[in-house]
This record gives structure tokens, sequence and C-alpha cells, in this order.
């Protein structure tokens, strides 16, 4: 029996991974290569998804140090499941919070307070898993994080005017006339058109679409406002969650001609080719 | 010019003069140690110190990466309580409660400034919703807030903070959309007063300015209390409207309550701008009669008068509220993008400062930056100067080529601090210096630059725009000077200042992360300080 309470409720099961999970997972090996971790997918609650999501970093950490003065807790990072580049990986970190006895080890989801001679976190809740299973909990995160996104390509599609299959025929720059481009801030969108076969319509109402060229604006500047921003390439086939370029702000939209034309924006409206049926299924 | 002349022979340019040996002057970089991981852009910097307690700094610049660092609802902001010695980097700057449900990046093109008694500290930043499902907003929901906190002592309340042990409640004075680079001044006296410049897009519906047209604005009131979002209204400078997007305003405030800003004003010939100053008078802040204390001439011109957007004749006075201090000034845009190539910086029309003499509201300085014919990628920062509360202006004897980002500090006994970045050249390959000057004489002969840094200015490549920012700033508190710049940390090909610290780690001059890995080479921010 683990002797510390987790938060989250877990059940004690452990059933094989459910979803095809690809790739090398960090400390897993076998002679023929490679495997995916056995995934307690009983413990993908939505509480796990949502205190996953919410927190920006997710570790295994021992308890080396306890302030009783302070509440301030050291752990010794024993490895990171979220981790927003550059921190990188850790060392020790101070954690507020609920934490543990010293020795003992957890997961910790936590949000950050301060950055200074070490790395100060608030910890948000607390499973028990320990080093060993560091494996196992980077699979649970990476698929708590895929059921986020399946939840947030429904939200986004739900406003969408269309959700189809495309391949980039080509893209061009949009010239702007000087009026325009004087009116524009800093950090608007530098629109960028691409026309796109359209050669799947993943929702019924789009399947008119299907064999027609559709012209769709991207954004595509330099600035670090549009670094999250979806690109298009010419020979790109992609999911396309589509909206009506009209419904742009105005603002953001100076000069541009946006009749007849869609835009997407970010990596919610751009996803690979390989996501149509997740996508379709999603929206169906 | 002597100026111009050292600046030119920088292969030869010993650190530091002879002639600033009197100050003693510390630069420091920010990243904390437990940041060595990062890599990213810290650009566009600005820095405040506590009015009575020089120890007390907060600094702030483009953070992005800690977008999945801090919760949704802070942004973070360097802070050191030792003089800016040590710093830690604080989730502590609130984002607007009503973005918390949409994605969002940090704060970006941010400003902080102590309140003159030192009880408050604002804060203008912009907020830019990524487009989202619920309102379709796009890219241009962006939102300013002007915030303070007056519970106790700051300083504990920061300390607490980078404990994890609370956060302070602030209180938002202001939200305005589809505004630009907000750039805040507080008064150097008791009273809490603020001033904030801002471009706008969009014409308000505002009985300062004429439908039809773009302005600069600025947002000038006294606090008291709360004001609620949206209930103060920016105020059309000068009545000079824009034959397009009205680029950075600039503003200051006196000693006796005059609010003073600086501004390019595009004007309806291309690649071409006006360099206008205004004043608001301590007692006419009103919508009818703000920022009117300025006249481009002696013309008796009733007001409000509609301008000509178009070209005016260059050496005729108008007359209007707004003194040109340069008329027709070149500064072309680049064709396709706002970005030029000027050391990896984009050029936007937003090399401006102003600097009011904390003793003596009178003594006004300027620098702005403009290009000359035949080459768009270039700038050249000039200076000026006022006695006379804006009247009339004297154009420095001197200025710097290939320079940009100029910040002007008054300091009590009248010195005039300048700090700037200029692209300097050696063996073909470019270099952004950073120089601080001082002026003793009110920028009547050219100061002797204090070179406080020297790195590659092609390394590393940019990422994405700001590279360096905008901006930097630059505050006096009596006879010193504390300001904060962006540059490389590549040690191994620069020079820094002689009193030099780091806290992020580094190997031969090369950044490292905290197990010994390299660490890309990437834009930090540099507080710097100038004991006198």
């Amino acid at each position: 029996m683990r002797p510390f309470t987790a938060r989250i409720v877990m059940a004690s099961s452990m059933l094989p991974c459910a979803i095809a999970l690809s790739g090398c997972w960090p400390g897993v090996s076998t002679p023929g290569g490679p495997l995916p971790p056995v995934v307690p997918m009983s413990q993908l609650t939505p509480a796990f998804v949502d205190v996953a999501s919410q927190s920006p970093l997710i570790f295994i950490g021992a308890v080396v140090r306890r302030d009783t003065l302070t509440h301030l807790t050291t752990v010794l990072v024993k490895c990171t499941h979220k981790s927003p580049e550059p921190i990188g990986p850790l060392d020790t970190v101070l954690v507020i919070g609920d934490t543990l006895r010293v020795g003992r080890a957890a997961l910790f989801f936590a949000v950050g307070m301060a950055a200074g001679p070490v790395l100060v976190v608030r910890e948000a809740s607390q499973m028990s898993f320990g080093p060993t299973e560091c494996p196992v909990v980077n699979a649970l995160v990476a698929q708590a994080d895929s059921v986020s996104t399946n939840a947030a390509i429904v939200k986004s599609a739900a406003t969408s005017d269309a959700v189809v299959v495309g391949t980039v025929a080509s893209t061009r720059a949009i010239t702007l006339t000087d009026a325009a481009r004087g009116r524009l801030g800093e950090h608007a969108p530098r629109w960028r058109e691409a026309n796109v076969l359209v050669t799947q319509a993943l929702r019924n109402a789009d399947h008119a679409l299907i064999g027609t060229q559709v012209r769709v604006l991207y954004a595509a500047g330099s600035d670090e406002a549009d670094q999250a921003s979806a690109r298009l390439a010419p020979g790109d086939t992609r999911v396309l969650v589509l909206r009506w370029g009209s419904r742009v702000a105005p603002g953001a939209r100076h000069g541009l001609d946006v009749s007849g034309r869609y835009f997407v924006f970010n990596a919610l409206d751009v996803r690979p080719a390989g996501d149509s049926t997740r996508v379709a299924r999603l929206i169906q | 010019m002597r100026f111009r002349l050292l600046l030119a022979m920088t292969s030869a340019l010993a650190l530091p003069c002879t002639s600033v040996s009197a100050q003693q002057i510390r630069v420091v970089n920010m990243i904390p140690r437990s940041l060595s991981h990062e890599h990213e852009e810290n650009s566009e910097p600005s820095v405040t110190v506590h009015p009575k307690d020089a120890a007390f700094v907060i600094g702030t610049a483009f953070t992005i990466y800690t977008n999945n660092y801090c919760d949704k609802a802070h942004s973070p902001a360097f802070v050191s309580s030792d003089s800016g010695e040590a710093w830690s980097m604080v989730c502590v700057l609130p984002t607007p409660p009503f973005l918390l449900t949409q994605s969002r990046q940090p704060a970006m093109d941010m400003t902080a400034r102590f309140s003159g008694d030192g009880s408050a500290l604002y804060a203008g930043f912009l907020m830019q919703d990524q487009a989202n499902a619920d309102t379709l907003l796009g890219t241009d929901a962006h939102i300013i807030g002007y915030l303070e906190t007056i519970q106790g002592n700051l300083k504990l309340l920061f300390a607490r903070a980078a404990l994890g042990l609370g956060l302070p409640d602030w209180k938002y004075l202001l939200f305005r959309p589809s505004v630009d680079q907000p750039f805040l001044a507080t008064s150097s006296t008791a009273s809490r007063y603020i001033a904030i410049g801002a471009d706008d897009d969009y014409m308000f519906n505002d009985s300062t300015c004429f439908s039809g047209s773009v302005y600069s604005t600025i947002d000038a009131f006294p606090v008291n209390g709360v004001v609620g979002s949206n209930q103060v209204h920016p105020y059309c400078v000068a009545f000079r409207p824009s034959s397009g997007r009205t680029p950075a305003v600039r503003p200051a405030i006196a000693s006796d309550g005059s609010v003073y800003g600086i501004l390019y004003r595009p004007i309806g010939v291309k690649d071409t701008v006006d360099v206008v100053v205004v004043r608001n008078d301590p007692i006419t802040l009103s919508v009818t009669s703000a920022f009117l204390g300025i006249r481009d001439g002696d013309s008796l011109r009733s007001n409000p008068i509609k301008l000509n957007m178009n070209r005016p004749q260059c050496g005729v006075r108008d007359g209007a509220p707004g003194f040109r201090v340069k008329t027709c000034a070149l500064y072309p845009m680049p064709a396709d993008t706002m970005y030029g190539s000027f050391g990896n910086e984009r050029r936007i029309r937003s090399e401006l400062s102003i600097g009011v003499s904390p003793t003596d509201p009178a003594h006004v300085y300027v620098a702005w930056a403009d290009s000359v014919p035949g080459r768009v990628a270039h700038l050249t920062l000039h200076f000026a100067s006022s006695t006379d509360r804006g009247a009339t202006w004297t154009t420095a004897p001197f200025s710097v080529d290939s320079a940009t980002n100029p910040a002007l500090a008054v300091a009590s006994d009248g010195a005039v601090g300048i700090l700037y970045q200029h692209l300097a050249s050696r063996n073909g390959a470019p270099r952004w210096e950073v120089c601080f000057a001082l002026s003793t004489d009110g920028l009547a002969s050219s100061p002797t630059c204090s070179r406080l840094a020297d790195t590659p200015a092609g390394a590393p490549t940019v990422e994405a725009q700001p590279y360096l920012g905008d901006y930097l700033t630059l505050e006096a508190r009596g006879r010193n000077f504390f300001g904060i710049f962006s540059a490389s940390n590549d040690l191994s090909h620069s020079t820094f200042w002689p009193d030099f610290g780091v806290q992020r780690r580094y190997k031969d001059g090369l950044p490292i992360d905290l197990q010994g890995n390299p660490v890309p080479i990437s834009i930090d921010p540099y507080f710097v300080r100038v004991i006198r």
C-alpha cells in the first residue's frame, strides 16, 4: 500500500493501452526494440485529463527536504512528463503544497510561481507514482493531451464553416497597397493565400466542396504573435477547419480581399491528413 | 563630430572612456540561474526602480517561453531586491480575467513604472488573443491593462510572490481594444498620475478626434481609485491626423503635472513623417482642451482645426497644436513587410524617447530616428532640447549614425542620460553595441559613449520579431540612472562592460543548462546601473 494519499482516486487495475501509441519510450527497451509501456487506462479519468491539461509542469520527484517554517519542499526531479521548453530537465524545485515526507516520491502536477536560483512551483495535485513508473506516466500524459485536443477540435469545429481534407495546390503572397499596409499593426497577421483542392468532406454539410478548389488565407508573418499560426505549403494534404475570411476581425485584415475566401489560424485548424478519421469521428 | 566619430571607430575604441570614469557602471544579465535552459528572445525590455528603495527593481521583457510555465492567470516580471545583482522571474503580472478562458499568449509590449511616491506599481501591456472558437476575434483583440497595487509594502508583496506565498491583488484601470505598444509614464512627484501613449488603429468617438482619420493617443489621468474599464477616453494628440496607422507614442510627465508626448506622424507622402511633440498643461485636461499646450509656430488659430494629411510645406510652421521638431523626415517602411534588415531588427517607426527634468519642468529633451535617401535599411538618431516647455526647440549638434532604440532620462542635477543601440561593423560583420552617454550641458555638445555591450548582430538568428525589440528604457533616480537593454548572450564573441555579472550557467563563454548541456545562444535582458 502506498503510504500517501493521492488527490485523484486511482483504480488499482493496470489495463493495456487501448489506443495505439507509437514511438520510443524512455527507459523501456526490449531485444526487439522499444515497446510502449502498459498504460493503466483506468487512471485516465476526467479528473486526470483536467489536471494534466491545466498543469504546465508534470513530473515525478522525490522529496529531499521540507522546511516546516516556510512550508517549502525541495523535490529532486526524477523525470519530467510535461515541462515547457526551455525549462527542460530539472534538478531540484521548491514545491509549495500538500507535499510528502522526506524520502517519498510522487507524480506532481504544478504551475510555475517563480524562477530564481531554483524553480518555485505550486502543487496543483499529486498522485502516487514512483520513479520506476516514468514510462507509464509518459503514456498517460500523452493520452490525456490527446483527449484534451479532441475536445478542443470539437469545440473549434462547432463554430466553423467547413471541415474538409484538401491538398494545397499553390500558395501566394498577398501584396497590400501602401495605405493598407500602413494601417496594419506590428502584431497583425501577414496573410498568404493557398489554393486548396478539396478531396474529402468530414461533415455531410460540406460535401459540395469535394472536387472544388477553395482559397484559404493563413498567417505567415515573422512576428512573435504569428509563431503559433498554422502554415500551408504546396503539396500539403491536411485536415482543414475553415472559417470565412469575413470573420477575421477588421483590424487584422486591412486591405485584404476576404470575399469567397476561408481562413485558418492555428494548429487546431490545420491537422495532419492522418487525423481525418479521428476528426470525422469526433465531429459527426 | 566626436560622438559619431567614436562610434564609427569601433575597432579602435577603448572601453570605457576616461571622461566617464567618475561614474560607476554595472551590467547584469537578468536571466536567473534556474532558467539556464532558456533560449528565447527576451526583447522590448523595460525597467523601473522604486523611488524610495533603489534596491527594489522590476523589469519586463518578452518572455514567450513562460506561456507554459506560469498559470494562465499570470505573466512574468523580473524582480530584484538587491539593486539588480540577483534576479528572479516571478509569475506576478495578472492576465485580465475575461481572457482566462481563451487561448492566449503571455503579455507583450510591456512597460512597468512605480508611482512617484512608491505606493503603486503600474504596468501597461498588450494581450493578444489568438483566434478562438467563441468570438473569432482573430489577432485583433489587443487589450491593454493598467494595474496598481497599494496593499502594504510592495517589496514584501513581491518577495512573497517569489516564494509562492501569495500574489498581489492587482486592480485594473483600463482596457482598450485595437491598440498597440502601450508605453507607460508616471509622475516623479508624490501624485499618482499616469500617462500612456499608444497608437490607435480605429477612431474613437471622442470630441478631440475627427472621424475618418487615424490618430495617436495618450491616456492621461490621476489615479484616484479604480477607474474601470473603458472609462477613460484617449486624447487624440495635437489634432494631427495620420495618413496611415500612427506609430508609437512616448509620454513623459513633468513635476508640475504637465504631460508631454512625442510621436511620429506619417504624412501624405510615402516614407515621410513629422516628429511631433505635444504638451498637456495640468489644468487643461479635458476632451476639448487636451494637449493644446504647444503650437507649431505663432499662429493664433482657434481650435480645433482640421489639418491636411497631405505633405505640408516642410519649412512653414502651421501654428497648429503640437510642435513639429522635425518636419518631413524620411523614414521608409519596407515594401512587403514591416521588417527591415537593420541588424535583424524591424523598423516600425517607434524609435522615440522624451525626458523631462524632475526639478525643472521647462527642460525637455527628445530623441528620434530617421533615415537618409538611398539607404532604406538605415536609421540615424537625432536629439533636441527645449528650455521653455516645448515652445521652441534646439536640435543637438550631434547625431548617431546607424542606431536605434533611444532612451532618455534626466537626473536631479539636470544631467541627461542616453541609452541606445548602435549597429556597427567589424571586419565586415555586423555588431550591436549598446551605449550609455551622459550629457551634462543639456545636449549642447556630443557626449561620450560608454560601451556597455558589443555583441554579434547576426547571431543568434531571428526566430521571430521582435528580436532586440522596438524600445528599451532608462530611468533616473536622483543623480543615478537605471536602464535595461536586450542583447545576445554569446559571451564568447562579445565584450561587455568590465563590471559585468551573470546568473545563468556558462561554459567557455557559451550558455549551458543546469546539467552542463549546451544551450543555443539567444537574446537576454540586461540591467544597467549607473551610480554617479
